[in-house]
Parts: structure tokens; C-alpha cells; sequence
């Protein structure tokens, strides 16, 4: 960051196995104090990518550099990293204390330093009373903690996490997002979060980079992603939304639905033609639900069935042409009673319009 | 993870594979040559000569103790195998705490030599009832050798079995006795048959044990062993050499019909 | 509906620990009874006597075969255990699909019992045989240490042992998780720290049974000494069945079969004990 080079860097990096493409072209700029997430579907090659910068894989071709050095040649053992694996791995035959000593026995630190930074991290990580245990005596989050709590005893260059939570019911699970970000701010170290789940990603990290089959679809800060996605896959993979076909009108200015009678103004920087075909990707929470009247612009559609989700309530909607639409309302002290019929629209600012491939 | 070293490690690693394979071999394939030739001792370049094997088929002592063998064999296959089936699913199922004291039990057959096992059967039956032994107990002897053989085999395949298969099949109408038959048998065969042949070859094959309560009745390897102190006929080559094939067959036979099993599975 | 379970529960394990108890246990126990006892003439005197132990304990001709065997089987095993990790190691790692093909491969020919093998290990070995004839038809001098002799019985025992050793080591990598090597890794261990602090220990008691599976036979054999081994050869399991065999002094033989039982279950508790199975890595049995 003093120097303006970033700390982490990811040149053009590929992963060939024999005519797959795991990874193509990837290229990633990482700060020193920043939480990164690489959010993908199963398969997208997001865990490669991790490996790749853990060193526990090498990438066909590309470059790795940390802090300006090229670490791509270098085995994980040398490059200062710490891990923590999605079933923790913790070493079944020693005990708490002694993983987490081992990152420091193998930089051979003093007995000192070891036992200085071993008390540092129990405190950090609430380990009290545990040191001595066996990794299958703890619980699955205390084994959690101590799988943290290893990746960061040595004084990592940076720490790279699989789907560290997926193993972890989901109270845990909403505990530790929080914790971990805490963690992050506190060491000023980059953490990588690896995982396929977009809240976690957009709960912890600073930017979001979105990976699907194996290439970059987009990267920047998490409500960016979030509001204004790049691409189609990001608009569908990250939050939940409904997509419409939709042409573009005579004007060039509006779209037009295919399947409803209803119109929104289009901001047109992409200079669609008329008549080219797009896609309209509304997030389930931007829809205006009001009741049914006749000649007022919208969807007409029937509450099918009411969800209720803590905070807010998920109506289930049917239009008349059998599609089943999803809105996520605020919380009222009734829900709307089912059967009633209803029109929906959005604001045009607050949905995605992408071109429709080929 | 250099590639250039890794390289060197696994060609070295897979030589000393081969030269495993080769040590082994090589003996049991001299063997076949020697049966097949007419110089025993020496049978380079390989012959196509029968005539051991024809002399094998007309000779009666061999064949009497092969048969006794072949008793004996497939008495202690069946016994070892029923007893290492209780034992694996009284384990797998219903030990709780003590399984592994159990296992150890069950086990440590393995820990006491063929021989000791042989003498100190035979001291039994003395002691008792005044008699060096018989087929029966050179029968139960034999098992429980070859008991933990069985349990071992067993349990390492039997160990990944998901118990809940019984149960889903009872809630589904079938008695303990059909559940068994149509949902656990075809899921752990291959376990009950390799036990069977091991259990079987083993104590066709095995001296010590037999030998010490039989005395006088001869088993193959005892004929075998015979051969050793007087000298080798080659129609123990051709008798040895059928075997080794016979086993070889049967076992890679065996893991043909595993492996499209568990293609059909996944 | 449920009436008669077809086999209670606890029958599973009542059986075989009866069968065991009556066919294993109680031989045991009828060889340590013999063993007090005396033999002439071939017949057996219950006479109680310790004589057969004081003969084991002073007749210098029994301590030697007693420590040569001792010695012979702790070299065959040590040299058996590390013969067979590089080729368990490469079979797990690099086998792939062809794991199973690969071990049962090596499998095979120990079943083909002790006698066969060692008729065939003759016909290799022998003055005549593979070896010596072909280095005579080459025009070179037979060898004449690799038969009736001490090295020809230390080739014998791992040619016999081999298989059970290498399975045992196979088995236990083969549910070694290696992915706790890429962790290690991670935490800045080389490969062969790795192997020392990770793979090593948590496959030590696979390595043990491994050992122990080579030392226990070969300490109480007696069919390889006595056709391999040379004039000089004899060892306690070939003086053992000796007993039972020509000289018929069952007692005596008894006897060396407790000492050899008493050693073998001391080793067994020596190294068992020495290992902690908690920092080898058990977890516990099975999964219910």
C-alpha cells in the first residue's frame, strides 16, 4: 500500500488439466488490509484459485507475486501462508497446543516466541481450557477456532480460507462471519474467503470477486456487485432476483416484456438496437406490490402463499400465465391474505438489463 | 511441489514395485516351467511337456491326500467363515464400548504362531482324550487360523456398510431373515466369498496346523513336505503349479465381479 | 409382530469367543500343563516337574537357538517394514484406480502356503537350481551362500512374509487422510518433516502389527531353517517341532512352545504399550 504496488497479485493465471480449462486468465489485485471473497458455484474453480495461491497446485500458465516477490515456483512451505481447510485438518495425534505450535516449530522459532505467540492466539481465539485437549474431544466450532487459530500463530503473509463454515450449523455459522471479519481488522492482514454462499460473501467481505467456469465474471466493492452486477450470471447468481424476456422498443429507449403488458424506460449507454432481445433481472426485494386496479401499468398476479422469514415476508406469486414470481416484502403485523390479487412493478433504476447472448 | 523430483520419487517407488512383483514371482513361474519340462532342475528354454501332469493324474497317493486336504479345506472355509461373519457384525454392531477389546480377541490368532497353535491343539486333544487328533480337529484348528482371516477381511469391507439398510428394509415389511437375503447379502458377498477362498487356500495350503493333529493321514502339503526331505518329484511341481493357477484365477475372477459390481452401484 | 429375533445380539459375539475360548485359549493352557510334565520313551509321565524349563535355561545348544532365531526375526521384520513402506506408499499414491489390482497382486502368492512356496524358493535357489544354473551356463561360479545357510533363510523369510507386511503398511495408508500432508504444508512443514511428524506417526501401529505379523512367524519357524538353513542353521521353532517330531519329548517341546507363546505376547505388550494410540491418531472403532 506505501509503495503503491499491490500486495497481493495475480497476473494471468491459467490451469490446464489436459484439455479442461479449471482456470482461464485470472488476474487479481489484492491490498494488505482488505477481506477478499471469491464467490462461485460448485465447480466454478474457486477452490483451484486457492490452491493455486496456497502453492499447493501450480498454475499452467500465470504468475503469483507476494508483496512484489514471484512466489509462483516457491511450495507452500515457503511462502509464509496460513490455511484454514473446510474440515478443518486439524493433526488428529497431537494435541490443541501442539497444532497450533507447529507452523512455529517449522520456522523454528524460540520456545520463547512459541510460547509467547501461543498465548496470544488462546486469547484471541478463546481457547482457554482447551489447549490440551484432542482435536476429536472439541466441538465443531471450538475445532474451528483452533483451525483459525493455527493459520495465524506463524504471522502470515496473508490467510487463506476454504469454506471454512460450511461445516457448522447455522447459528455457529452467523457467529463466526462476524468474529472472522473482527479478526481480519484486527491483524491488517488480506484474508481470502473462498465459498459458493453470497450472503457470507457479502456479510464479510470488503470486494467480491465472482468466479464462473473458471474465468473472472466480475470483481469490486460488495455492494457494488450486489446493486449494479456486470454480467447476467452475476445479476443471477448473487441475491436472489427474477429474470423477464424483454425487447427493446422502436424508441431505443424503453423495453418492452414479452410475456406481460408492461414497459420500462431504458438507460441505453449499451446502444441496443430496437427489437434486439434482453434479459430484465429484478431482485425479489425491488418489487412494488399493490393491489390489483384495473389500467394502472404492471404485472397481474394472485398470492399462491406467504413465508414468513424473520424480518420480512416472501409472497409467492402466480401470474396469469402460470409463472411463479417471488416478492420480498417488510414485515407488517398481517400478511397479506392469499388469493388476493395483486399488480407488481419496480422502479427502472433498480433492476439489470443485459443483452441476451447469440 | 517441484515436478522434477516428484518425477524421480515415483519411477523409483514404482521399480522397487516391480522388483517386489518380480521376487515373488519368479519362483512360482520357475516352478511352472519346471513342471511343464523335462529338466527339472534347469528347464530353460521352456518345454510344453505334459507328462508330470499326466503322472500326477494317475497317482494315488497324491490324490488321496489331496483329497483329504480338499476336505479339510472346505470344512474350515465354511466354519471360519460363519464364525468371522458373527464375529464382524457382533462388532460392527452390537459391541459398543468393548469393540475394541473384542477386536483384539478376535484378532490375535494372528499373534500366535501356525505352529504353536498346531502343538498346543494337538497337546489339547492328547491331554483329553488321550489321541493325537483327527480330521475334525485338524478342521477346527485350521479355523481358528483362519477365523481371523475372516473376521479381518470382513470387517474391512463390511465397515463402511450403513447399518440403517436393515432397518429401512424392515419398516418396509421384510422379517430379519428376508432383510438379510435381499438387502444385506448382495451388498456384503464379496466380503463372505473372499473370506471363503482365503480361508480355503490357506488351510489347503497350510502344514503346521494339519500336520500336528493328523499324524499318520496325509494332506497335501504333508505329502509336499515329504517330497522336500526326500527329494522333489516333478509331479509336486505340476500339482503346485495347478494350484497357483487355480488360486490366481479364482481370486482375479473375484475381483472382476467387485468391480462391475461397484460400477453397477455408482 | 416382532416375535422371535432370529439371533439374539449377543450371540454375534457369544459364539466366536466360545469357539475361540475352547479351540485357542484351552490349548494354551493344555501346552503350559504338558509342559510341566515329563516324557520317556515316548510316552508322557505326569510327573509335575520345572526340569523342562531348568533344560531350556542351561543347555547352551537351546539359548543359542533361542537368540539366533530372536535376532534372525528382528532383522527379517525391521528389514521387511522398510522394504515394504515405498512399495505400500507408491500403491496408495500413485495406484489409482489400479490400488486393489496392485496390493491383491502381491497378495496371491502367499496363499499359496509355506510348503509350496518354499519348494519353489528351492528350485530357485538351489545348487541346481534357477540361479546357480544359470550363472554355471554362463560360465560363471555358482553361489554358494544362498543355499543351506543363514542368508538363504533371511531370503526365505522375506519371500514368505513379504505380503503380510506390505498389506498391513497398505492398509493403514490407505485410510491415512493425505490431505493432512497439504495442511502441514500449509503450515510451513517440507516433505520431510511432513513425513516425520505426520505420516509416520499416524501410521505407526500399522507399522507395528506389520512388524509383529514377519517377527512371530519367523521366530517359531521351523520349515525354512531346516530345508534352507544349513548345518548351521537350526533355529528354536525347527528345535521345537523336533520335539514333537523325531526326539518325542513332548514335554520339552511344550515347554519351548510357552517360552516362544511368553515372548510373543511380551513383544506384543512391549511395543503396544509403547505406543500411545491416542498420538498414532485413533479416534475410535467404527461408526454407528
Amino acid at each position: 500500500m506505501s509503495d503503491g504496488s499491490p500486495y497481493i497479485r495475480i497476473d494471468n493465471v491459467s490451469r490446464r488439466y489436459g484439455p479442461v480449462c479449471a482456470l482461464e486468465d485470472l488476474s487479481v489485485e489484492i491490498e494488505q488490509d482488505e477481506f477478499i471473497a471469491i464467490l462461485g458455484p460448485s465447480g466454478s474453480g474457486k477452490s483451484t484459485l486457492l490452491r493455486l495461491i496456497a502453492g499447493l497446485d501450480q498454475p499452467s500458465t500465470g504468475k503469483i507475486f507476494f508483496k512484489g516477490q514471484d512466489v509462483t515456483d516457491l511450495p507452500p512451505h515457503k511462502r509464509g501462508i496460513g490455511m484454514v481447510f473446510q474440515e478443518f485438518l486439524l493433526f488428529p495425534h497431537r494435541t490443541v497446543r501442539e497444532n497450533l505450535a507447529f507452523p512455529l516449530r517449522m520456522t523454528k522459532e524460540t520456545p520463547a516466541k512459541i510460547a509467547a505467540r501461543l498465548d496470544w492466539v488462546e486469547g484471541v481465539l478463546s481457547l482457554g481450557g482447551l489447549m490440551d485437549r484432542y482435536p476429536n474431544q472439541l466441538s465443531g466450532g471450538q475445532q474451528q477456532r483452533v483451525a483459525l487459530g493455527r493459520g495465524l500463530v506463524a504471522h502470515p503473509t496473508l490467510l487463506l480460507l476454504d469454506e471454512p463454515l460450511a461445516n457448522l450449523d447455522r447459528e455457529l455459522r452467523q457467529e463466526m462471519e462476524v468474529e472472522i471479519r473482527r479478526y481480519q481488522k484486527q491483524l491488517g492482514i488480506p484474508f481470502i474467503y473462498v465459498t459458493h454462499n453470497q450472503e457470507e460473501a457479502l456479510s464479510m467481505s470488503d470486494r467480491v470477486a465472482v468466479i464462473h467456469k473458471g474465468r473472472l465474471e466480475a470483481m469490486g466493492e460488495r455492494q457494488a456487485i450486489y446493486d449494479h452486477p456486470a454480467t447476467p450470471f452475476v445479476a443471477r447468481f448473487v441475491g436472489k432476483s427474477t429474470r423477464f424476456d424483454a425487447v427493446v422498443e422502436a424508441s431505443g429507449s424503453s423495453a418492452r416484456l414479452l410475456h406481460y403488458n408492461y414497459s420500462l424506460p431504458l438507460d441505453n449507454t449499451a446502444a441496443l438496437k430496437p427489437g434486439a432481445h434482453v434479459d430484465v433481472f429484478v431482485k425479489n426485494e425491488r418489487f412494488d406490490m399493490k393491489p390489483w386496479e384495473e389500467e394502472r401499468p404492471g404485472i397481474p398476479c394472485a398470492i399462491v402463499d406467504v413465508v414468513l422469514r424473520g424480518p420480512f415476508f416472501e409472497y409467492i406469486l402466480e401470474t396469469d400465465r402460470r409463472d411463479r414470481i417471488i416478492a420480498v416484502q417488510p414485515k407488517r403485523a398481517e400478511p397479506i391474505p392469499i388469493a388476493s390479487r395483486m399488480l407488481l412493478s419496480w422502479n427502472a433504476s433498480q433492476c439489470h438489463v443485459f443483452p441476451v447472448a447469440g | 511441489m517441484a515436478g522434477r523430483s516428484d518425477f524421480l520419487v515415483k519411477w523409483l517407488l514404482g521399480a522397487i514395485l516391480l522388483l517386489a512383483y518380480i521376487f515373488l514371482y519368479m519362483p512360482i513361474a520357475h516352478i511352472l516351467f519346471a513342471s511343464l519340462s523335462s529338466h527339472p532342475n534347469f528347464p530353460y528354454p521352456p518345454e510344453f511337456n505334459i507328462d508330470s501332469y499326466v503322472r500326477l493324474y494317475t497317482n494315488t497317493v497324491y490324490q488321496s491326500a489331496f483329497a483329504n486336504s480338499l476336505i479339510i479345506a472346505s470344512c474350515t472355509a465354511v466354519l471360519s467363515t460363519i464364525l468371522g461373519f458373527l464375529a464382524t457384525v457382533g462388532i460392527l454392531r452390537f459391541a459398543g464400548r468393548r469393540a475394541l477389546i473384542y477386536a483384539i480377541f478376535f484378532a490375535s490368532p494372528l499373534f500366535v504362531s501356525e505352529i504353536l497353535l498346531g502343538i498346543s491343539s494337538m497337546s489339547l486333544y492328547y491331554l483329553v482324550f488321550g489321541v493325537a487328533g483327527n480330521m475334525l480337529a485338524a478342521i477346527i484348528a485350521n479355523s481358528v487360523h483362519c477365523f481371523s482371516f475372516c473376521f479381518l477381511i470382513m470387517a474391512s469391507l463390511l465397515y463402511k456398510y450403513d447399518w440403517r439398510m436393515n432397518e429401512a428394509a424392515i419398516v418396509c415389511g421384510a422379517s430379519p431373515v428376508r432383510s438379510f437375503f435381499e438387502v444385506m447379502l448382495p451388498l456384503t458377498w464379496s466380503g463372505i466369498l473372499s473370506s471363503l477362498i482365503c480361508a480355503f487356500v490357506l488351510s489347503l495350503n497350510g502344514l503346521d496346523i494339519s500336520f500336528y493333529l493328523l499324524g499318520a493321514t496325509p494332506t497335501m502339503p504333508s505329502v509336499a513336505w515329504g517330497a522336500l526331505r526326500y527329494g522333489v518329484k516333478p509331479e509336486l511341481y505340476a500339482l503346485s503349479s495347478i494350484i497357483n493357477i487355480t488360486v490366481f484365477l479364482a481370486i482375479i475372477l473375484l475381483y472382476w465381479r467387485i468391480r462391475s459390481d461397484r460400477k453397477t452401484e455408482a | 409382530m416382532t416375535g422371535a429375533r432370529y439371533l439374539q445380539p449377543r450371540m454375534y459375539l457369544h459364539i466366536p469367543t466360545l469357539f475361540l475360548f475352547l479351540f485357542f485359549i484351552l490349548p494354551l493352557i493344555a501346552l503350559v500343563i504338558l509342559s510341566f510334565w515329563q516324557t520317556e520313551n515316548y510316552k508322557i509321565v505326569r510327573d509335575w516337574t520345572i526340569l523342562n524349563y531348568e533344560t531350556l535355561a542351561t543347555v547352551p545348544a537351546y539359548i543359542t537357538f533361542f537368540f539366533r532365531s530372536l535376532v534372525m526375526a528382528i532383522g527379517v521384520s525391521l528389514f521387511l517394514v522398510v522394504l515394504s513402506w515405498p512399495i505400500a506408499f507408491f500403491i496408495v499414491r500413485y495406484g489409482g484406480r489400479f490400488k486393489l489390482v496392485l496390493s491383491l497382486l502381491l497378495v496371491i502368492p502367499f496363499l499359496s502356503g509355506e510348503v509350496l512356496r518354499l519348494i519353489a524358493l528351492q528350485g530357485m535357489l538351489g545348487p541346481a537350481g534357477l540361479v546357480n544354473g544359470a550363472l554355471v551356463r554362463l560360465g560363471g561360479v555358482p553361489l554358494r551362500f544362498i543355499m543351506y545357510s543363514d542368508t538363504a533363510s533371511f531370503i526365505a523369510f522375506v519371500y514368505l512374509y513379504l505380503p503380510m507386511v506390505v498389506t498391513t503398511i497398505y492398509l493403514s495408508l490407505l485410510n491415512f487422510d493425505f490431505r493432512l500432508a497439504s495442511a502441514a504444508s500449509a503450515c510451513g512443514a517440507g516433505k520431510f518433516r511432513i513425513f516425520i511428524e505426520v505420516i509416520w506417526p499416524l501410521n505407526l501401529s500399522g507399522t507395528l502389527i506389520g512388524f509383529l505379523l514377519s517377527f512371530i512367524p519367523t521366530l517359531s519357524a521351523s520349515l525354512v531353517p531346516r530345508f534352507l538353513g544349513g548345518p548351521n542353521g537350526t533355529l528354536y521353532g525347527m528345535s521345537m517341532a523336533q520335539q514333537f517330531g523325531e526326539s518325542g519329548t513332548w514335554a520339552l517341546g511344550a515347554a519351548m512352545g510357552v517360552v516362544l507363546f511368553l515372548f510373543s505376547a511380551g513383544a506384543l505388550a512391549i511395543l503396544s504399550l509403547g505406543v500411545n494410540l491416542r498420538r498414532t491418531g485413533f479416534t475410535g472403532m467404527g461408526r454407528q
